[in-house]
């Protein structure tokens, strides 16, 4: 019983921890989408410039704080500069730039050896309190410190919707011509909405970082993006709640297929692949026939057609 | 001599081939109401969204001394001219309440750092804008729809909600679409009755509509539009007697 | 000179396979982004008809062009007409092809594995041309290309289906009214969109590797090349795509090989910034 525990304990200890952090990743995203209705697709990008810079300034000798404050001003800024050529136009000329600009930016990554070390990642850099906290309970401390996070991030955000700013945004994503004939800057706001879920989805990264102590190009491939979608309308959009659970959902849906795939005559590339497509599936019929979510309700569902 | 808030000069726009404002100036003194006449097609919503900066057109525009037709509308609405839509278009899925205090300028709530570090400032704020909304409210006799969805309301109500809601902002001057158009006549005379009031208080109008015998009871002036262009302009006695005015009224429903 | 040709090889490939997408994102008013993956789908089954069941290549082009259609107007039937009746706003629609994109990349990879494949085809020598190497198979492209190109003119211009088709485009609401009956003439979009973007692909398969990522590596510049076009301009996408596959296989001689891609992102980021109407005519 004691030995089942022990297994058990660090399992959940895992699950919780990248729930965690897809939740906060999520959580900038539904900002985004949820409460402004702009379609991010290279929400990953702003993920890998947390994490990179985060890393980065700390290998070259900055505190982690500063570092994990860097990660999260330049991800911000990044959203800023996709944010202007796009957040004037249709909606849709948003999601082709921020696709095109997570890919360029993997790239990037993989070929600026001197910068990134390219393919071959980054470790060796530090992690919070590492010295202080004894090694077997380290996770247990991450996963404290994370959800301490989650919740001033949750507390941030629920205050900053429910705020006359949330009220503004809230009139944007139902007819931006009513906003701006009341003299609200709708550009303006978009692009706010735009830097603080970029910032928020820094932050994921940083953290993301830290946990795996070892990121390379590929940890930020263009599929993440899709699993925060997923997780925001599993959840419900337009509900930090519902995000939190979706990203619970989702996590644990992840590592239990990880195990039942022993029991399935795939390989471990059609695994792969098969867990892609029922991904892919979930979200047609989600958006088809219960574009609420799972736990959202139907009143509160405020896109906007 | 009395200040002109507004004054429009040789405007223009063409959709395609299409000249649907053509050549039109008009000036509207401050604190007076104009009435925007004319048949179906004669340039008058273009009108609006020229001068309300939601389409560009070529020509001039002045609004308080400030050339405004190269503003985004938002910008226009800041400077204290705000407008209402033919169709109403009140926030749905947010309550009367909610769509009223959206709309006074400058608060510190829109602000991500006031709202994160000052929450008391923002809280008190927020306090003295719902007063004002209830003032506002009361004014229209609305007061008990507070609470509701603006979606539940009623054409009419919608209307007024509008009206409330641009009231927020503390406009220096308001252009509303066909108040009266589709509303029942005990509302349309409240409506009638609140413009006079604020045009007693020193709010310009400027006002579309069709309903002749209204206009000419609210407005101290009036323009008429046919075809893009201005083709009379005079005090609403003066107007009626205009045969070309009867006419083009006469041949544009038949 | 042989970055150039190469850049018209790949240029026809993105215009023709661009068209497709551009006469959607008009009509339909939404971006299809598992229109890559629809290319990337006609390459596979042409693969599979040619090597696995020994097919000649011409058949098996055609093979694969039908075989697209049909699935093409199946997801019209199943998933984008039903949305529509549900008045979907564009977002939702977004999402849907996105979802939609995943598994058709996915269903590749999971049937075919994900390491790149070839057609069984003989490999012939390239013949020189002032300095550069041709291959025969990038005659083919460049020529299966303009054929298909005239042949879209041909049906625009000349037949009933073909203005209709721009009818729509130019403005649903006006074709709804004027008595076009809009379901027929948007399933008859994506025929002709999806079997131009197939039968790029089957182009494609013969001067690069067949991939399950390539129609999305091919995607960004399609967009590009849709943007600098116009949205809906099918001639001003055309050019578009020959601009974009010229200049990321110029770009090669200045910048590493594995930038190209960029150089799309780039174009088209500063054509939104500039000219978001687009540069080639426009839509009007």
């Amino acid at each position: 019983m004691i030995e089942y525990v022990d297994m058990l304990l660090p399992y959940i200890t895992t699950i919780l921890l990248i729930s965690s952090i897809y939740a906060i990743f999520s959580l900038g995203l539904n900002l985004e989408w949820g409460f402004t209705g702009l379609i991010n697709f290279g929400h990953v990008a702003f993920l890998a410039i947390g994490a990179y810079t985060t890393v980065m300034f700390n290998m070259s000798g900055f505190s982690l704080f500063v570092s994990v404050i860097a990660g999260i001003v330049l991800s911000g800024f990044f959203g800023l500069l996709l944010g202007i050529p796009t957040l004037r136009l249709r909606e849709d000329y948003l999601a082709i730039v921020t696709i095109g600009f997570s890919e360029v930016l993997r790239f990037i990554l993989l070929n600026e050896q001197w910068l990134t070390r390219g393919p071959f990642g980054i470790h060796g850099f530090d992690r919070p309190l590492q010295d202080v906290i004894p090694y077997q309970y380290y996770n247990t401390f991450l996963l404290i410190l994370y959800l301490m996070i989650l919740v001033i991030v949750y507390f941030a955000l629920e205050r900053l919707i429910r705020s006359p700013w949330g009220r503004v945004l809230k009139s944007i994503r139902e007819d931006e011509e009513v906003s701006s004939a009341l003299g609200k800057n709708v550009f303006w706001y978009r692009l706010q909405s735009l830097m603080i879920g970029s910032a928020i989805a820094g932050l994921a990264g940083a953290m993301l970082a830290f946990y795996i102590s070892y990121i390379d190009p590929n940890t930020f491939k263009p599929i993440e993006t899709f699993h925060a979608w997923i997780i925001i309308i599993l959840g419900g959009t337009a509900s930090n709640k519902g995000t939190i659970v979706g990203a619970l959902v989702f996590c644990t849906f992840l590592s239990v297929t990880q195990f039942t795939s022993r029991f399935l005559p795939f390989t471990a590339h059609q695994m792969g692949a098969f867990r892609m497509i029922v991904i892919g599936l979930l979200l047609i019929i989600l958006m088809m026939h219960k574009p609420e979510g799972i736990f959202g309700k139907k009143e509160e569902l405020a896109l906007s057609d | 001599m009395k200040m002109d808030i507004l004054s429009v000069k040789d405007l223009e726009k063409h959709f395609g081939g299409v000249k649907a404002v053509d050549g039109c100036s008009i000036s509207i003194e401050a604190g007076t109401v104009m009435g925007l006449i004319g048949p179906n097609g004669a340039g008058k919503t273009t009108m609006f969204n020229l001068i309300s900066g939601f389409e560009r057109g070529i020509g001039e525009i002045v609004f308080k001394g400030i050339r405004t037709d190269n503003l985004s509308p938002f910008k226009i609405a800041r400077c204290g001219m705000v407008r209402t839509f033919q169709i109403p278009r009140a926030l749905t899925k947010m309550t009367v309440s909610e769509n009223l205090m959206l709309a006074p300028k400058t608060q510190l709530g829109e602000r991500i750092w006031d709202v994160w570090l000052r929450p008391k400032r923002v809280r008190e704020q927020e306090m003295q804008i719902r007063e004002k909304s209830r003032d506002i409210l009361e004014f229209f006799e609305i007061s008990h729809l507070e609470d509701e969805y603006a979606g539940a309301l009623s054409g009419g109500q919608k209307k007024l909600l509008e009206m409330a809601r641009a009231m927020m902002i503390d406009p220096s001057m308001m252009l509303l679409d066909e108040p009266f158009a589709g509303v029942n006549p005990t509302l349309a005379r409240k409506i009638s009755r609140y413009i006079c009031e604020l045009h007693e208080d020193g709010m310009t109008f400027l006002v579309i509509e069709h309903d002749i015998p209204a206009i000419t009871k609210i407005s101290d002036r009036i323009v008429v539009m046919n075809e893009g262009k201005v083709m009379a302009e005079g005090e609403p006695a003066e107007i009626k007697r205009r045969r070309d005015v009867l006419e083009v009224y006469i041949g544009g429903e038949g | 000179m042989q970055l150039v040709i190469n850049g018209l090889v790949i240029g026809s490939i993105i215009a023709i396979t661009a068209i497709g997408l551009s006469m959607i994102y008009k009509t339909l008013n939404f971006v299809n982004f598992a229109h890559g993956d629809f290319v990337a789908f006609a390459a596979y089954i042409a693969l599979f008809a040619n090597a696995s069941l020994g097919m000649h290549l011409a058949s098996a082009f055609l093979v694969a062009i039908l075989a697209t259609i049909v699935l093409g107007i199946f997801m019209e039937k199943v998933v984008w007409h039903p949305m529509r009746r549900k008045n979907a706003s564009r977002t939702t629609l977004i999402i849907i092809s996105i979802g939609l994109a995943l598994v058709l990349r996915n269903t590749l990879i999971f049937i075919w594995g994900g390491s790149t494949r070839n057609y069984n085809i003989p490999v012939r020598r390239g013949f020189e041309f002032f300095g550069a190497t041709i291959a025969p198979n990038q005659v083919l492209v460049i020529i299966s290309a303009f054929i298909l190109v005239f042949a879209l003119h041909c049906l625009l211009s000349r037949t009933k289906i073909g203005k209709s088709i721009r009818a729509l485009s130019d403005n649903i609401d006006l074709a709804r009214i004027s008595g076009i009956d809009v379901d027929r003439v948007i399933l008859w979009t994506w025929v002709i969109g999806l079997g131009l973007a197939a039968a790029g692909g089957v182009l494609y398969g013969l001067v690069t590797a067949i991939r399950p990522d390539m129609g999305w590596y091919l995607l960004l510049p399609m967009f590009a090349a849709v943007i600098l076009g116009g949205i809906g301009n099918p001639y001003g996408t055309i050019a578009g795509g020959i601009v974009i596959g010229l200049s990321q296989e110029l770009s090669t001689a200045i910048l590493p090989t594995e930038y190209k891609f960029a150089v799309s992102f780039v174009v088209m980021t500063l054509v939104l910034l500039l000219k978001p109407e687009g540069i080639f005519g426009g839509a009007k």
